[in-house]
């Protein structure tokens, strides 16, 4: 039997009496690209963290490749990566100089690191901004190079906390193309978003959490089956099941009276 | 438009206030009752001696106390006017919207008085109240005491406000951020030149002046004007006023100069430091480097270097360098003494000069070593999530805060030793002896460092919480006690034990104390020289070596177990990192 590329065991997070994850059962398989999805506050980066040994968590385990995060951090580490929604880098290193740190402490060969740097920083349209440091980037940059930092080492498992914002359209496409690849190639991915259309379009299996508990998983099909409506898009499920489609109904009725107003 | 501004200010400070956690209120209670003491003893004095003072005497007082008010407000207010200017964040709101610069230039001006100024305004007021009631003062000193302050004080600001308005235009706006670690040092120096005015016109020394009555600065000085009108208003004669209004009128005419610079200082130098952090900022590393990977240790010491190096806020650290060599060595120079007076008694200056390196060693590596785990800042997660031991971690930042401080004061000694003619043996004698004692202050700085991390992004040199530095110093002088055994047994001549015996005698105290352990030391040393010199090298390796390694275990272990770096964030003012968490863990 296989060992899935990420277990979750009754993972649990609380902050003194409140608990913002409960009991987080999840196995995620290796070249899976798992979509985790849930509102504002609903514990994703929280689980995330736990996941990339940031938090510690209360109760239960994470497994990276069979590893204990907690027990054994250096051993998992060695098969991870991260990229934070915030990507707050070293200001002042230059994108090369935080390239060849990541790669320095993963003891990549001289050689193929080269190679990979300047792969990957044409990819993401950086090697003319390379050489500049870090804290001139914009947002997106510093998104840029965060991804290039965490494929450098060809980790088996990428966690990436809403990828996309701050990247240009472009930008979002060719990340887009370049995940779904890596996950053909045996990558395990592992990908909080807000953006249900790529949730949608990309992810084998999603999760959607609400309040630290896992309400929905499975791929999108299963989804659809469970909530008995095959013709309904990701968006429609995650707001009828994370209690948004009140919003929603109220939002389209703003918008009628707001024509309305108009003719 | 000014009046809906300030009104909207205080509503901010009254809500502030009103929504502060209970400690706070604890803290400016205390605060308040420490300061009300201050002032009251402050009075008591003044009381207790103010009828033996002479008016020449108050004149003096009078004078230097005004040049104190506007070297404070420059010291302490600069830097704080700079903020105000071009750091608050409510600036891009306010100038979005329909009201004229000058408007929100003079709510912030009015804001500066909030603070030091305030400060000494009561400072001054009080004390000056009560000398009036003690030597019977005419009614007309009240109002014009009041006045004279608020014109020293409108003199202090206007040009706290004019260096910043000025400096603006002058410095590259992609420097932005070091800017105000300029203004600090900027404010440092202009100070530290306006208390040596008196020093510069006189041949004794500031107080021996004061107190002999004799006129501290010349008439024509603005702070002169002031002491003038006050002993004359004091006296009831109208003589007050021709001082007094020349005061007055030289502070209008600073704010109408401040005022001028508005346009182009104020809103163009906003918007010149607002784009200054977007704009392309090369590296020196040229393109077609072959980049090479290093030991994942060398790594970290290598990145720490690169963000020490390319900060000009971080060589702040080395400031006190300027202090403990520079001032001195002028010192010494100016006082008429040559060169060819130390050349020669090498057996004299350079264990004089290795002490005296010992103890700047002491007092520099440990806060360079302990700043090196807050510098981790907003960046923490990079350092977690990646495969490091804490040990590795712990050595990485080790060995680049002990270094850095190394070269810099090997090359310092270097220099001075040509200079005395010190033998080769010498050198290297005390080169590598202090090479290996200081890994030891290192290692206590970074564990200090994983135990109270502060990180403050708009004031980087202060990476330590207050507690935590305070052990630092403590334990930073105990480590230059323990430092002494090997220091002298391999370092300072047997046959200076004479004179060192003499000196145990006549000092008491700690420094008693210190004298007794080397006159021991010393005597031992001239019974059984080659022995004590084992003996010397022994302990040089079991206090640093011992201390070094002890210590980086003891930080890595807590690197391990988790670092909480307290993040402090300025209320009004731009965060440099976009995410404003309350505190980072660094494991």
């Amino acid at each position: 039997m296989s060992v899935s590329s990420i277990k979750l065991s009754d993972l649990t997070k609380s902050y003194g009496k409140q608990e913002a994850v409960h009991s987080l059962n999840l196995e995620v398989k290796k070249g899976e690209l798992f979509g985790f999805l849930g509102p504002n506050g609903a514990g994703k980066t929280t689980t995330i963290k736990m996941m990339t040994g940031l938090l510690e968590p209360t109760n239960g385990s994470v497994e990276i490749g069979g590893v204990n995060i907690w027990r054994k951090p250096i051993k998992a580490k060695k098969m991870i990566a991260y990229v934070p929604d915030q990507p707050n880098l070293y200001p002042k290193l230059t994108g090369w100089d935080y390239l060849q740190f990541i790669a320095s402490v993963f003891r990549i060969p001289k050689d193929g690191f080269q190679a990979k740097a300047k792969e990957l920083l044409d990819i993401f349209g950086l090697t003319d901004r390379a050489d500049e440091l870090i804290e001139s980037y914009s947002h997106g940059m510093k998104q840029k190079i965060a991804i290039c930092g965490a494929l450098i080492h060809n980790p088996d498992v990428l966690f990436l906390d809403e990828p996309t914002v701050g990247l240009d359209p472009k930008s979002a496409r060719t990340l887009k193309n370049l995940l779904r690849k890596l996950c053909d190639n045996g990558m395990t991915l592992f990908v909080s978003t807000h953006i249900l259309e790529i949730a949608e379009q990309m992810c084998d299996r999603v999760g959607i959490i609400l309040d630290g508990n896992i309400i929905a998983l499975g791929t999108m099909d299963e989804l659809r089956k469970d909530e008995g409506k095959t013709e309904q898009s990701l968006e429609d499920i995650f707001l009828e099941l994370t209690g948004g489609e009140d919003e929603q109904a109220l939002i389209s009725e703003m918008s009628k009276a707001d024509q309305g107003d108009k003719t | 438009m000014i009046r809906v501004l300030m009104e909207t200010r205080r509503k901010i400070l009254s809500n502030t206030l009103r929504t502060q956690p209970t400690k706070n209120y604890a803290g400016y209670v205390i605060s308040i009752v420490i300061l009300a003491l201050l002032l009251y003893f402050l009075s008591k004095g003044v009381w207790a001696i103010g009828d033996s003072i002479t008016e020449p005497i108050l004149a003096g007082i009078l004078s230097y106390g005004f040049l104190m008010i506007i070297g404070l407000i420059l010291l302490l207010g600069l830097p704080q006017v700079f903020k105000h200017l071009y750091a608050a964040t409510d600036l891009a709101l306010l100038f979005t919207l329909p009201i004229p610069t000058r408007h929100i230039f003079w709510m912030k001006y009015v804001q500066s008085f909030v603070g030091i100024p305030l400060l000494c305004f009561v400072f001054f007021v009080v004390p000056l109240f009560v000398y009036g009631l003690l030597i019977d003062a005419s009614l007309l000193f009240y109002p014009i005491v009041i006045f004279t302050l608020l014109a020293i004080i409108v003199i202090g600001l206007s040009i706290a406000y004019l260096l910043n308005l000025g400096l603006i235009q002058l410095v590259p706006a992609n420097r932005a951020n070091e800017l105000m670690t300029v203004m600090s040092v900027l404010s440092g120096l202009l100070v530290y030149l306006m208390f040596m005015i008196p020093n510069l016109t006189n041949d004794g020394s500031v107080v021996e002046k004061l107190l002999s009555g004799l006129p501290l600065f010349p008439d024509w000085v603005p702070v002169s004007w002031g002491s003038d009108a006050l002993i004359h208003a004091a006296n009831g004669s109208m003589d007050f006023l021709l001082p007094f209004v020349l005061l007055v009128l030289l502070a209008i005419f600073a704010m109408v100069l401040t005022s001028t610079l508005v346009e182009k200082g104020f809103r163009t130098g906003w918007i010149r430091l607002s784009e200054g952090s977007s704009r392309r900022k090369k590296s020196t590393m040229k393109k077609s480097k072959e980049y090479s990977l290093h030991n994942p240790v060398i790594a970290i010491g290598i990145k720490e270097w690169f963000a020490i190096k390319r900060d000009m806020r971080e060589w702040l650290v080395f400031m006190p360098i300027a202090f403990f060599i520079i001032f001195p060595l002028i010192g010494f120079f100016s006082s008429g003494a040559k060169l060819n007076d130390l050349r020669d008694i090498n057996e004299v200056s350079w264990p004089i000069a290795q002490g005296a390196f010992l103890f700047i060693y002491a007092v520099f590596n440990g806060p360079m070593a302990a700043s090196s785990i807050a510098r981790e800042g907003s960046s923490v997660w990079i350092l977690r999530t990646l495969p490091l031991s804490g040990q590795s971690i712990a050595l990485g930042k080790l060995w680049i805060s002990w270094l850095l401080p190394f070269i810099l004061l090997t090359v310092i000694e270097c220099i001075i030793g040509i200079f005395l003619g010190w033998t080769v043996m010498q050198f290297a004698t005390g080169i590598i002896m202090k090479a290996v004692i200081t890994t030891g202050i290192s290692a206590i700085g970074l564990w200090l460092g994983t135990i109270g991390a502060k990180y403050n992004p708009k004031n980087p040199q202060n990476r330590l919480k207050f507690g935590t530095s305070l052990i630092l110093l403590v334990l930073s002088y105990v480590y230059l006690f323990l430092a002494i055994i090997p220091y002298v047994l391999l370092i300072v001549p047997a046959n200076a034990v004479g004179f060192v015996g003499d000196l145990s005698n006549d000092i008491t105290g700690f420094f008693g104390a210190v004298a007794s352990l080397v006159f021991t030391l010393l005597s031992w040393k001239a019974d059984a020289p080659v022995m004590m010199g084992f003996v010397g090298v022994l302990a040089m390796l079991i206090i640093s070596i011992g201390a070094a390694a002890l210590f980086t275990l003891t930080g890595g272990r807590k690197i391990d177990k988790g670092i909480d770096i307290e993040m402090v964030h300025e209320s009004n003012v731009k965060p440099l990192f976009k995410n404003r968490k309350p505190g980072g863990r660094l494991y």
